[in-house]
């Protein structure tokens, strides 16, 4: 075994369902060396990581104000219970409420704009810019001085 | 096999309504249908309301082509298993989706190379020569991630 210089970094890798879950999971090289928490929606994407550990959150939406409260809630405390020192998403909402109290507890905080928002970026990546430590979109027209940086995408 | 899939969140009947009568018309291709939450019914193949994740992909890779919304998890996935996409946007206003982000999204990714666009589901004729036309272009789609933004995010990381 090698030997390890220091204890590895904790990343809490928060995204929902569907694209946002793909695009997290297109970023697993970049987590190399740490210990990633990822937390979903779906059960049925623990699958889909490789014996990382992996938690799930109930989803919700700007339309499911109780959906939203107990995620923020038990988001709460995942942060709470796993203390990371890095948060990064990909979005959408638990990934808003990961950013918030993450940074809350002083981990690094990172967002990742889903490439599905080429107008503008998302409604959860302008909640979360002005406290995100790295703010990427994956568009460079959409690449600011006050915003978001382009450094490219995930295909 | 041809995979027609509307993703997570909801239906799309207009898509599948499409195909489906595409598919009656033509019947030379076997049809499997993902539905969600659809009313419409298909009749030209088999069809589920849901797939797993793990089920989504492998039903992207048994197929020859995929017809769907435009949603960026088909896409991607498609595009991992380097498989054609033909996608049809969702709009907002047939109430498919709260904006037009799919159709904008859509037209970025197919200027780029990466989906076959149908911007109208009149356009049946153009979906089958897309179709016979997907059929051999086998390999040509591809995703790579960024290798400055692997880069930026492990450095990111690890600088802490």
């Amino acid at each position: 075994m090698e030997s390890v210089r220091r204890k590895p970094l904790k990343v809490l890798a928060v995204a929902s369902g569907g694209g946002h879950w793909v695009q997290l999971l297109r970023l697993k090289e970049a987590f190399v060396g740490s210990d990633v928490v990822y937390v979903t929606v779906d059960e049925r994407c623990r699958s889909q990581i490789n014996g990382d550990s992996f938690y799930v959150i109930n989803d919700g939406n700007s339309s499911t104000p109780w959906g939203i409260f107990l995620m923020a809630v038990k988001m709460f405390f995942l942060v709470v219970r796993t203390r990371p020192d890095v948060v990064i998403s990909t979005g959408a909402a638990p990934g808003v409420f990961a950013i918030y109290w993450g940074k809350l507890f002083q981990a690094k905080t990172i967002w990742l704009d889903s490439l599905a928002n080429v107008e503008r970026m998302s409604l959860s990546g302008r909640l979360v810019l002005p406290i995100s430590d790295l703010c990427l979109t994956q568009w460079p027209h959409l690449e600011k001085p006050d915003g978001p940086v382009y450094k490219g995408a995930i295909l | 096999m041809i995979f027609v899939t509307v993703g997570t969140q909801r239906g799309f009947d207009r898509l599948i309504r499409a195909v489906d009568q595409w598919g009656l018309v033509t019947d030379r291709h076997e049809l499997f249908f993902q539905i969600n939450n659809g009313e419409y019914i298909p009749k030209s193949g088999s069809w589920v309301r849901e797939l797993s994740p793990d089920e989504f992909t492998k039903t992207i890779e048994r197929a020859d082509l995929t017809i769907a919304h435009a949603g960026i998890g088909t896409i991607i996935t498609s595009l991992e298993l380097s498989k054609p996409v033909i996608v049809l946007p969702r709009r907002a206003v047939y109430g498919e989706h709260r904006n037009d982000h799919q159709f904008y999204t859509a037209r970025k990714l197919y200027e780029q190379n990466k989906v076959i666009l149908v911007e109208d589901e009149s356009d049946l004729d153009s979906l089958v020569n897309e179709v016979a036309m997907a059929s051999s272009l086998g390999g040509r789609f591809t995703a790579s991630t960024s290798p400055t933004l692997i880069k930026t995010i492990n450095e990111f990381i690890n600088h802490t």
